[in-house]
């Protein structure tokens, strides 16, 4: 069975020798002045549909077109083709006019956001092993609700207990905003621990205000803070993950109805001898 | 953390969750699902959390055990379950979310693009960039490049599918372009057998260069864009609407050369040679670098005052006004110094148009030609044949055509042994000269132009008749007529009437005093030979009226060398006895252009001007030297305004070099053939190669034109529309 890195190795080479042939063939072409652009433009077309075919199959898994990981893979192998053949099919320039101008951004809206897919399902996916437990998205919630009802009974149980008002205004300040909903959504794309940090320091100087009882409860609510920490790092990587989608789909529905347009433009205008 | 996490939440453990349902309960970001969940069409179908079943007498909780197990209050004693559910706002879930955000977009992708097309000023909005600066003044809108440009969406869609209607897309590029009409879309704008020939000629004379690697693969796979006989797209190398500033003529060196035989990698690795480039045609003016320089320049009879006139190369040539070509300067600025004289030469008796010629006065019977003038004294170099400008004014009338035809070989001045068939022929002659003049002296100048209509054929311009009738002095013609015939007006009335002549008065002796009723202007007319420098004066010493040149481009004698160039100069001037009428004109005509042509003759008109002979048999005087019209494009452009750096003749020299080890008696035997042919006359071939000048070196320009130094790809020095041809000239390399 091939390895992950073999299987890249090998597809990486095939990349390179089918745009080495095409980057060959734009050249003859032009130099043999024979609108290379016709063709590069046919072949772009076409691995822009193959690329589209991707999310259809996705809503096919009944019908036996290959496994939807051979299909990711080439999907991502015909991306990047498709956009050296892009390169070359307007030239190394940047079109100047309207309508070309709406279709190149898109084209370049499309490819990078599924190279920043292709990037993020590359780390997110081992940062989401590294940290955190491994939750459904969908059940995010639920946990989160959860910790939110544990703090909650901690802090009233103090107030019942110890009739010390200053973890509750700590929680009314602090932690309740905290538990309410996923938080710090950037930072945990950006790995960063300093809002974590910051709220645990703050827990921490609290306990000098507090009895034996509400600091044992503290300690408590200090976990769970990390255990909402964890989550809202799961749900920060989870969420990218799929809501970037948000912009790679639609755009690509949208970039195929500009080139559909885009090649009515060519042929009309272009005239029998072009 | 896994551990930590209860087992309704943990992934493996968790109640099965259907991300791909299209709506979510709407508590679920609450984590308070309830387990019913939404309804297909987003309907929260909460009611209680169990329906209580009963039991014997009894009604039994029914909540799952995973939301909770039995409720410790059980169902109400009606059997309903007593913890309802609060409704919820059902959500789409994220895969529904997104579905709805791919149909908006495409949706609004589509509407955007139907907008765009359908929007009066679309064409800016759907036009692929800005024109060049060239043609953004076109004000016809997409039509005047597109077939379809002004069409709809709908038409825009079927001429997709189909063909583009209309002309073809290059046709229309034609419409204005029109100096490409001819064989703008062939190879080069070149007639397809031109540019066959010129390929020929290159292909057998050029040796195989290497071409580039690349080059040599895209010729293997595609083979050439086009051959001589197929047209190619203007598209194919001008690319538009890449904004104001782009070039519309950039092309790599492999496509230029992708349709040659015979390619090469770069100009300084396998171009050829120039061969004899630029000098691959003798100069329009005949002009002898090495004989000026070599021996007139330095002459000793020079006079002090043309020693200091001696011109270096930039005072005869200059650039033209695109600094492109380098044109020679007038003939007032340079050449006057030396040759004014030689056009003005009043020593020569000038061009002879009307003479008498000697008779045989005792053969011939006086009252049969009426008066004559004998040769006496001052006649004594009086000619036996008319001159060439008067033959052919004669032979427009058919009764001279007769006779002369009938005195071929026969001296009129000894007509002893003549016939008396050739005796009548000579008095025919007689009268044909005489009725000439009295028709020139009583009628004017109509006479006078029919005979030359007549001459000069269908051809002749209106200017150029202009020029010869409007200049033939009638004031001359009577002033001769007083002189030398003076009885001709009822000499000439009584022939046509029929009637016996008598026996005319004594011959004129030519020295017959001057006529009281002459024009003001026959004073100067009938003076002496050396006090008429220029026009027209009589020549008693021949009986001839005769025309000196007004100078340099003297328009009678220019007149009359386009008329004489314009029939060729192939055949021998005179006609064959009995040739056809119109022969025997083309034939007086040449005789004309021979009289005038010879470098000596008066003017030397031809001594330095020469004559082409051209596709259609007749030859073009070459009046001017090169002047490159803007319209003018050959296959090699050159310009010398960047390359003439150093002042003088030191920028011209390095390049413009005479050939080694060449003299004046060397240029004289290698350059004067070119132009004259051994017995002088005139070299009408323009294809003979410019002797003056070594030819130039590939190596010199190489050594700027390299790579990393000054262009050195082929448009830098080469054109590819060719425009010269279109002009009855062949395209220069």
């Amino acid at each position: 069975m091939k390895t992950f890195d073999s299987r890249r190795r090998r597809n990486i080479r095939i990349l390179a020798a089918v745009a080495l042939l095409l980057i060959a063939a734009d050249v003859i072409l032009s130099v043999s002045l024979r609108a290379p652009h016709v063709l590069s433009g046919w072949i772009l077309f076409s691995l822009v549909v193959l690329l589209a075919l991707y999310n259809v199959r996705k809503k096919l898994p009944f019908l036996p077109l290959g496994s939807s990981s051979a299909w990711l893979q080439v999907h991502i192998y015909a991306g990047l083709l498709a956009v050296l053949l892009f390169v070359l099919h307007v030239r190394w320039r940047i079109p100047n006019g309207v309508f070309e101008s709406i279709l190149a951004l898109l084209f370049v809206a499309v490819a990078a956001s599924g190279i920043v897919g292709l990037i993020m399902s590359r780390i997110f996916a081992r940062r989401l092993t590294t940290r955190g437990a491994e939750v459904i998205y969908e059940r995010i919630p639920v946990f989160q609700r959860r910790l939110h009802l544990e703090v909650e009974q901690l802090v009233m149980s103090c107030l019942a207990d110890a009739g010390s008002t200053a973890l509750s205004h700590l929680y009314l300040a602090r932690l309740k905003p905290f538990f309410e909903k996923p938080r710090n959504f950037w930072q945990h794309l950006m790995q960063s621990h300093r809002a974590r940090h910051r709220l645990l320091v703050e827990i921490e100087s609290h306990e000098r205000y507090l009895n034996d009882a509400e600091k044992k409860a503290m300690r408590e609510i200090a976990d769970r803070v990390r255990a909402k920490d964890d989550l809202d790092y799961q749900y920060a990587h989870q969420a990218s993950l799929k809501y970037w989608l948000f912009a790679h789909v639609p755009l690509t529905y949208a970039l195929l109805v500009f080139i559909v347009f885009h090649v009515v433009l060519v042929y009309a205008f272009s005239g029998d001898l072009n | 953390m896994s551990a930590e996490l209860p087992p309704d939440v943990r992934f493996d453990e968790s109640r099965y969750e259907r991300p791909n349902q299209e709506w979510v309960c709407g508590r679920a970001c609450e984590g308070q699902t309830c387990p019913l969940g939404p309804s297909e069409r987003g309907e929260c179908q909460a009611a209680y959390e169990c329906t209580p079943y009963r039991k014997d007498d009894r009604w039994v909780c029914a909540r799952l055990a995973s939301r909770g197990g039995k409720c410790p209050s059980g169902p109400l004693p009606d059997g309903a379950c007593c913890r309802p559910i609060i409704p919820c706002r059902p959500v789409r879930s994220v895969l529904a979310r997104r579905r709805v955000v791919t149909l908006f977009v495409f949706a609004l992708a589509l509407g955007g693009a139907l907008v765009l097309a359908g929007l009066p000023k679309r064409r800016n909005l759907v036009s692929p960039g800005p024109l060049t600066s060239h043609h953004s003044a076109i004000d016809k809108g997409c039509a005047a490049c597109h077939a379809i440009g002004e069409g709809t969406l709908a038409d825009w869609v079927h001429a997709s599918v189909v063909s583009a209607p209309g002309a073809d897309q290059s046709e229309l590029c034609l419409d204005c372009h029109r100096q490409y009409r001819q064989h703008g879309l062939n190879p080069h704008s070149q007639d397809p057998q031109v540019l066959a020939a010129i390929t020929q000629r290159v292909s057998s004379a050029e040796p195989s260069g290497t071409a580039p690697f690349l080059l040599s693969v895209a010729r293997f796979a595609m083979g050439a864009p086009a051959d001589a006989n197929h047209a190619l797209a203007c598209a194919a190398c001008h690319n538009e609407h890449r904004g104001s500033d782009a070039s519309l003529t950039a092309m790599t060196d492999m496509q230029c050369q992708v349709c040659h035989d015979r390619p090469f990698r770069s100009f300084s690795q396998g171009h050829p040679e120039f061969g004899h480039y630029p000098y691959l045609r003798r100069t329009l003016l005949y002009f002898d670098h090495v004989s000026h320089y070599g021996s007139h320049f330095t002459d000793p009879r020079l006079s002090a005052s043309q020693k200091d006139r001696v011109p270096g190369c930039r005072e005869c040539h200059v650039q033209d006004p695109a600094g492109q070509a380098m044109v020679v300067r007038g003939f007032d600025t340079v050449c006057a110094i030396c040759h004014r004289e030689q056009i003005e030469d009043d020593t020569s008796p000038g061009v002879p148009f009307l003479a008498l010629p000697i008779l045989d006065l005792k053969t011939l019977d006086a009252t049969r030609i009426g008066q004559w003038p004998a040769v006496f004294d001052k006649h004594l170099l009086a000619a036996a044949d008319v001159p060439p400008l008067m033959r052919l004014l004669l032979r427009a009338d058919p009764e001279f055509a007769e006779a002369e035809s009938q005195l071929a070989g026969v001296d009129l001045s000894d007509l002893s042994q003549a016939s008396e068939r050739q005796k009548q022929a000579a008095e025919s002659y007689v009268w044909s000269i005489k009725k000439l003049i009295y028709e020139a002296v009583t009628d004017g100048q109509a006479p006078l132009r029919q005979r030359f209509v007549l001459a000069l054929g269908s051809k002749a311009a209106k200017t150029e008749l202009d020029d010869i009738v409007g200049q033939v002095p009638l004031p001359a013609f009577a002033a001769a007529q007083q002189r030398w015939l003076p009885d001709l007006k009822s000499e000439f009335e009584a022939h046509q009437d029929g009637r016996q002549l008598s026996l005319p008065r004594a011959a004129p002796k030519g020295d017959a005093e001057t006529p009281k009723d002459a024009a003001p202007a026959r004073e100067s007319v009938l003076a002496g030979d050396r006090s008429v420098t220029s026009g027209w004066y009589l020549r008693d010493v021949d009986l001839s009226l005769r025309y000196r040149p007004v100078g340099h481009a003297d328009r009678f004698l220019r007149a009359w060398l386009d008329a004489g160039a314009r029939v060729g100069q192939s055949s021998s001037a005179d006609a064959a006895p009995g040739s056809s009428p119109g022969t025997s004109l083309t034939a007086a005509l040449k005789g004309v252009f021979h009289s005038l042509a010879r470098p000596s003759a008066v003017g030397r008109c031809m001594k330095c001007h020469t004559a082409d002979s051209d596709a259609a048999g007749g030859t073009t005087i070459r009046w001017l030297s090169r002047q490159p019209a803007l319209e003018d494009r050959n296959f090699t452009k050159f310009s010398h305004r960047p390359h003439i750096t150093p002042p003088g003749n030191d920028g011209c020299l390095p390049c413009h070099s005479l050939k080694e080890a060449s003299d004046s008696a060397a240029s004289w035997s290698l350059f004067r053939p070119v132009f004259l042919g051994a017995d002088g006359s005139l070299n009408t071939n323009p294809h003979g190669l410019d002797g003056n000048f070594a030819p130039l070196s590939k190596a010199q320009c190489a050594s700027c034109h390299a790579p990393g130094a000054a262009r050195d790809g082929c448009l830098t020095c080469h054109n590819y529309h060719i425009l010269s041809g279109r002009r009855g000239t062949s395209p220069r390399p």
